[in-house]
């Protein structure tokens, strides 16, 4: 299956956030769609999962058009997992994954649908919580619950915005391991919107590499995340280095003289801004590439 | 531990939570009972039961004094409690309730302006009013909650400035009316259950029954809400007409509730997290044990404010508040605390 995006306009009012930017995830791999903040990661991805209308362009699936899809149907396809994390209402784990069923039933939850959810619960490594009030986990853990949701919805692509934002190294690892899992093996199409370019280095088959709202680059790591294409949408410099077979993205020492006018200019924006990942390169030395 | 213990442990959890619906349910009856063996005449259960058979003076005070009221009463705790739930639904905030958004406000506010600005004389506009007044105000929250966080407390604070507004409103219209037509309406502002008969019961169960089991039917995109707006789309709500389909019932449920009844305060917010506390946030359970929380402390109010100072009757609405206050703060402050 293929969910493509073509040619996607966006604005906010009068802020427009994208500028006819494409995006495309096939079944079998891992796409990571990376960009500083405020470049258009997460718009995108709401586009293409139906939440906004863009002003131009077309969303498709295999070919046909998202829009004309009716709700329940598109539910059944697409699978969101997002960043943030309501209820403050009391339910169990169990439950809060269960409603990931709500597009396979009707009123009652019969035992396929105690199965997904038990299965979702097992592969996000949940299952000793299962009765545990949801809002007495940890943020790491509601995380996993998000996905656990969004897994149990068995749907053929699984779109996430940052999924593994508030989670430590180990846990980071664990559900980008899983994520490759179901791409290479269940044969879904991930996509995920990813802040760490690390990361997206090491699990993501395809990476599209977003600034400003327009595509910068899209292909395999090696030929997305190169030093000046870093150094031009992020405004650090950087080496991509294999290690133990997987692609890790390390940083260096700072020297401004390579990088554009254009992105200084943002690097003095205040707030959390392109340096923020500064501990990208930490993981470096394990592979955990299956 | 392995998937097939997991979902014998959901089971087991799921399985006594509908034992305590099951029990739950029986509740409003019981109070029922209660109800009808109380009230300023000596005539007990057994006085009754015997009278039912002839007629005479007891037959009269039960069918035609007690077994109303009763009636209205656990109607009237239905309706605020599911609206309640719908609301802190609806706008994923455990503040919100019919009272707190001012909606129940908005409905007396329709129902006196029906008596006075329009001349209502039957029930029928007068409930046409109340809706009116309720659906106004449920909207008008709807629209503030898309401007600002619905989840926040600036949409509860934003609607206990309508509550205000509109009994000023309602105080306003008393001055302009008719000293009759004032007599019919100085009621609304305690809550009383001694105005309804046999007709204010029907049209109040015509209101406040048939949403009932439309709520429950659509329990699964009450529980979608609860997800987060973004999270139910994706999962196939469509949310924005979802929220208008419910608004609408919770404000039917509200005004059949409070235009023949009065505001009566509290139960909206305080039966649904009692229900969600024993049944859990399942609306699919929710709803009935809402309902029978609502009815079974609305009448068991009814016969606190009847009983504690006997013969004086106190109106059901101080004693709610009496009740509801409190609760109000515990849940404040435990939201503070928690944020």
């Amino acid at each position: 299956m293929i969910l493509a995006a073509r040619g996607i306009h966006l604005a906010y009012g009068r802020r427009q956030v994208l500028h006819g930017a494409d995006l495309e995830a096939r079944s079998g791999q891992v796409t990571a769609l990376a960009g500083p903040n405020g470049s258009g990661k997460s718009s995108l991805l709401r586009c293409a999962l139906g939440l906004l209308r863009p002003e131009r362009g077309r969303v498709e699936l295999d070919g046909r058009d998202l829009s004309g899809l009716a709700p329940a149907e598109r539910a059944r396809l697409l699978a969101y997992v997002p960043q943030a994390v309501p209820p403050g209402f009391p339910m169990s784990v169990f439950e809060f994954v269960l409603a990931g069923r709500r597009p396979h039933l009707a009123w009652r939850a019969t035992a396929a649908d105690e199965e997904a959810v038990a299965l979702a619960l097992e592969r996000a490594g949940l299952e000793d919580l299962a009765l545990r009030p949801y809002d007495h986990l940890s943020g790491g853990q509601k995380q996993k619950a998000l996905l656990a949701r969004a897994l149990a919805q068995s749907t053929p692509v699984l779109v996430l915005d940052e999924p593994t934002s508030s989670l430590d190294l180990r846990h980071q690892t664990e559900v980008m391991d899983l994520l490759r899992f179901l791409a290479v093996e269940a044969g879904i199409a991930v996509l995920l919107a990813a802040h760490d370019l690390n990361l997206a280095a090491r699990f993501a088959d395809r990476v599209i590499l977003l600034e400003q709202g327009r595509v910068r680059a899209a292909g395999p790591p090696q030929s997305t995340l190169t030093p000046e294409n870093v150094a031009l949408v992020f405004g650090v410099r950087c080496a991509l280095v294999p290690v133990e077979g997987s692609l890790h993205l390390v940083h260096l020492h700072q020297t401004i003289t390579e990088v554009s006018h254009e992105t200084l200019d943002r690097r003095m924006e205040p707030g959390p801004g392109p340096g923020r990942g500064s501990g990208h390169g930490r993981g470096a030395g394990r592979s955990h590439r299956p | 531990m392995d998937r097939a213990g997991t979902i014998q442990l959901f089971r087991a959890h799921a399985g006594r939570r509908l034992a305590v619906l099951a029990g739950l349910l029986a509740l409003p009856l019981l109070a029922a009972v209660v109800s009808l063996a109380t009230g300023a005449s000596r005539y007990g259960l057994a006085d009754f039961l015997d009278a039912l058979a002839r007629s005479g003076e007891a037959r009269d005070i039960l069918l035609g004094l007690r077994l109303p009221r009763t009636v209205m009463a656990v109607l009237t705790g239905c309706g605020l409690a599911v609206s309640g739930a719908v609301c802190q639904a609806v706008l994923r905030n455990p503040l919100a309730s019919p009272f707190t958004l001012g909606v129940a406000s908005g409905a007396g506010f329709g129902a006196v302006a029906a008596i006075i600005l329009f001349g209502a004389v039957h029930n029928g506009p007068v409930a046409a009013g109340a809706f009116a007044g309720a659906l106004g105000v449920s909207l008008l929250v709807l629209g503030l909650a898309r401007l600002r966080d619905a989840a926040g407390e600036t949409v509860i604070l934003s609607g206990v400035a309508l509550m205000y507004l509109f009994s000023a409103l309602t105080s306003f219209l008393q001055t302009l009316g008719s000293a009759e037509d004032v007599h019919r309406t100085v009621f609304w502002f305690f809550g009383n259950l001694s105005k309804a008969g046999w007709p204010e019961a029907a049209l109040a169960a015509a209101m406040i029954l048939p949403p009932l089991p439309l709520l429950v039917l659509r329990a699964w995109d009450l529980n979608l809400l609860l997800h987060g707006d973004e999270t139910a789309e994706t999962l196939g709500v469509n949310v924005a007409g979802m929220r208008g389909g419910l608004v609408v019932l919770a404000s039917l449920m509200t005004a059949g509730a409070i235009c023949f009844t009065g505001v009566i305060g509290f139960i909206g917010l305080v039966a649904p997290h009692m229900a969600r506390l024993l049944v859990g946030s399942d609306h699919r359970r929710l709803i009935p044990a809402s309902a029978a929380v609502g009815a079974a402390l609305v009448t068991g109010a009814d016969i606190a404010g009847r009983s504690l100072l006997a013969p004086q009757v106190i109106p059901i609405g101080v004693v709610t508040a009496f009740l509801g206050v409190p609760f109000f703060f515990f849940l404040l402050f435990a939201r503070r605390r928690r944020a």
